[in-house]
C-alpha cells in the first residue's frame, strides 16, 4: 500500500487533530488491514467486521483528542478502541439475534479456532512455525479471546505459568515475524 | 520484585491483549507513564501484535474506505454546523427581546406596555439567571471535577510507589529465604550512626546484591560505595543507586573475607576513604 504522503508518528498525529481527510486517509491506508484482523478474531464475518472497521475510524475521528502519546504508541490506543467496539458489537442485541450465542466450553475451542483462523492462510503460516504449545495458547489467548483463567484451566497449567508463557510466545512471535519480514 | 520482574511477568503482554482487569490494565497503564521501561516494552509488544495482524491475508473490502471517507466528510459538515448554530441561537434570541423591549419602552407611552410583554421579560428574567446559576454551578463543578482528578492522581501515584516498594520487599523477602543466598549482615562500625545493609551472595552464579540499606542521607556529591575484603585487600564491589529500597546486583566476587560500605565521591573512588567507612560485616 503506497502512502500518498509520508507521515512521522507525530506529523500524523497533527494531522488527525487538525481532522484533515488526508491523515485519515493515510491512517486507513496504514492500519486499516490490522485493525480489520483484530476485528476479525473477534467477529469473524466479513461485512460485520467491516461494518464495525468503520465504526473504529469513526470513533478515531471523534475521540482522537483523548489520545496521549505520552500513554503509549497511536497503535495501542486504537487496538483498544478497536477491541472495545468488536466487543461491544458481539454483545449487542443485534449481532446475537442472528448470531446464537456459544458458550465457553472445551469442545466450543476446535470450532471456533477453526472459523477464525484454519481460513487464513497467512496467520496460519506465522503461527505454525511457533511450538504446538505456545501456539495452542496463542489462539486461546489471541484468537478466542479467553481469560487468563479460563486458558489455565482448559490447559490445566497454573496462572503464572501461563502469564509467562504467554509472554515467552510474544517474543517468539517478534523474533519470528522479523524474520519473515527480512 | 523491580522494573526487569514487572517487564517479565508477562502482565504487559496481556494487558495488550486485552486479557486484564479494568482495575489492573489501569494499573499498568499508570506505570507506563512512570516507568520509561515499560511504556518501551509495551510499544514493543504493541508492535508485535500489530505485525502480527498484518500476516494475515484477510483485508476488508475495497469499497469500505471510500464511504467511510464520505461519512467522515460528512461528520467534518456536522462540526461546522453544529458550532454555529450554538452560537447564533441565543444571541439572536436575546437581542429581538432586547428591541421590543427598547421599542416599547421609548417609541410608545407607557400604558401601551402590556402585561403579556412584561410577563415575557419576567421569563426571559429568570431563565437568564438560571442560565447565569447553572453556568456558575458548572464552573464549580469543574473545579471539583479537576481537584478530584489530582487527587485521583496523587492517589495512583502513591500506590504504584507502593506497588514498586512491596514488590521491591517481597524479593528481598524471596532471597531472605532461599538457601542459595549467604546473607551477611553489614552492622555499623564504631564512631558511625547506627546503621545497616543486607549483603546477598548467590553461592551458584557468585553474585553480590544489596538490599535492606538504612544508611544516613548521601549528600548529593557523593554515594555509597561497597567493598569487598579480599585476602586483607578492599576490592571495588561497584556504587550503590539505591538509597533505600529494592534490592542491587553488584560485582561478582569468588571469595570474600568481608563486605564493607563507604562514603565516597559521586561514581566512586579506586580505593576506599577508611573513615568514612559506615558498615560491615563477614560471612559467618
Amino acid at each position: 500500500m503506497p502512502p500518498s504522503q509520508n507521515y512521522t508518528e507525530t506529523s500524523l498525529i497533527q494531522g488527525l487533530l487538525a481532522h484533515d481527510e488526508q491523515a485519515y486517509s493515510y491512517l486507513y491506508d496504514h492500519y486499516s488491514k490490522a485493525l480489520f484482523n483484530i476485528i476479525y478474531q473477534i467477529i469473524p464475518q466479513q461485512e460485520v467486521a467491516e461494518d464495525v472497521l468503520q465504526e473504529v475510524f469513526i470513533r478515531l475521528w471523534q475521540n482522537i483528542t483523548s489520545y496521549d502519546a505520552s500513554r503509549g504508541r497511536l497503535f495501542t490506543w486504537m487496538l483498544n478502541i478497536t477491541r472495545n467496539l468488536a466487543i461491544d458489537r458481539i454483545r449487542s442485541k443485534d449481532y446475537n439475534k442472528q448470531t446464537k450465542t456459544t458458550e465457553l466450553k472445551e469442545d466450543v475451542y476446535e470450532k471456533r479456532s477453526e472459523q477464525a483462523i484454519i481460513n487464513d492462510i497467512g496467520l496460519k503460516n506465522t503461527m505454525n512455525q511457533l511450538p504446538d504449545e505456545n501456539r495452542k495458547l496463542l489462539e486461546l489467548a489471541y484468537f478466542q479471546g479467553y481469560t487468563q483463567e479460563e486458558i489455565s484451566k482448559l490447559l490445566n497449567l497454573p496462572l503464572g505459568t501461563v502469564k509467562t508463557r504467554i509472554r515467552s510466545t510474544l517474543i517468539q512471535l517478534r523474533t519470528l515475524i522479523g524474520k519473515n519480514n527480512s | 520484585m523491580d522494573l526487569s520482574c514487572i517487564i517479565s511477568s508477562g502482565d504487559l503482554e496481556l494487558y495488550l491483549l486485552g486479557m486484564l482487569p479494568e482495575e489492573e490494565a489501569y494499573k499498568i497503564e499508570q506505570l507506563a507513564v512512570l516507568l520509561p521501561e515499560v511504556r518501551l516494552e509495551l510499544d514493543r509488544i504493541s508492535g508485535t501484535i500489530e505485525d502480527f495482524a498484518r500476516t494475515s491475508e484477510r483485508n476488508p473490502s475495497a469499497g469500505v474506505k471510500a464511504n467511510l471517507m464520505e461519512r467522515l466528510r460528512s461528520l467534518n459538515v456536522d462540526d461546522h454546523n453544529a458550532g454555529a448554530e450554538i452560537v447564533s441561537l441565543p444571541v439572536n434570541e436575546a437581542a429581538e427581546a432586547n428591541n421590543t423591549s427598547t421599542d416599547s419602552a421609548i417609541i410608545r407611552p407607557m400604558k401601551r406596555y402590556n402585561w403579556l410583554q412584561a410577563a415575557s421579560m419576567i421569563g426571559l428574567l429568570l431563565a437568564l439567571g438560571i442560565v447565569i446559576l447553572l453556568a456558575s454551578q458548572n464552573r464549580e463543578n469543574k473545579k471539583e471535577l479537576v481537584s478530584l482528578e489530582q487527587r485521583v492522581n496523587s492517589i495512583n501515584r502513591n500506590l504504584v510507589e507502593q506497588q514498586r516498594l512491596n514488590l521491591a520487599a517481597s524479593e528481598m523477602l524471596k532471597m531472605y529465604e532461599n538457601d542459595k543466598y549467604i546473607k551477611i549482615r553489614l552492622l555499623s562500625v564504631p564512631g558511625k550512626p547506627k546503621a545497616a545493609a543486607q549483603v546477598f551472595w548467590d553461592t551458584d552464579t557468585k553474585e553480590v546484591y544489596i538490599a535492606d540499606i538504612s544508611l544516613p542521607q548521601t549528600p548529593s556529591h557523593k554515594q555509597y560505595q561497597l567493598w569487598a575484603i579480599v585476602g586483607g585487600k578492599p576490592v571495588d564491589a561497584g556504587v550503590m543507586d539505591i538509597p533505600k529500597h529494592g534490592v542491587q546486583k553488584m560485582k561478582v566476587f569468588q571469595k570474600a573475607d568481608a563486605f564493607a560500605i563507604t562514603l565516597e565521591r559521586k561514581g566512586g573512588s579506586p580505593t576506599p576513604t577508611l573513615e568514612e567507612m559506615y558498615v560491615m560485616g563477614k560471612p559467618s
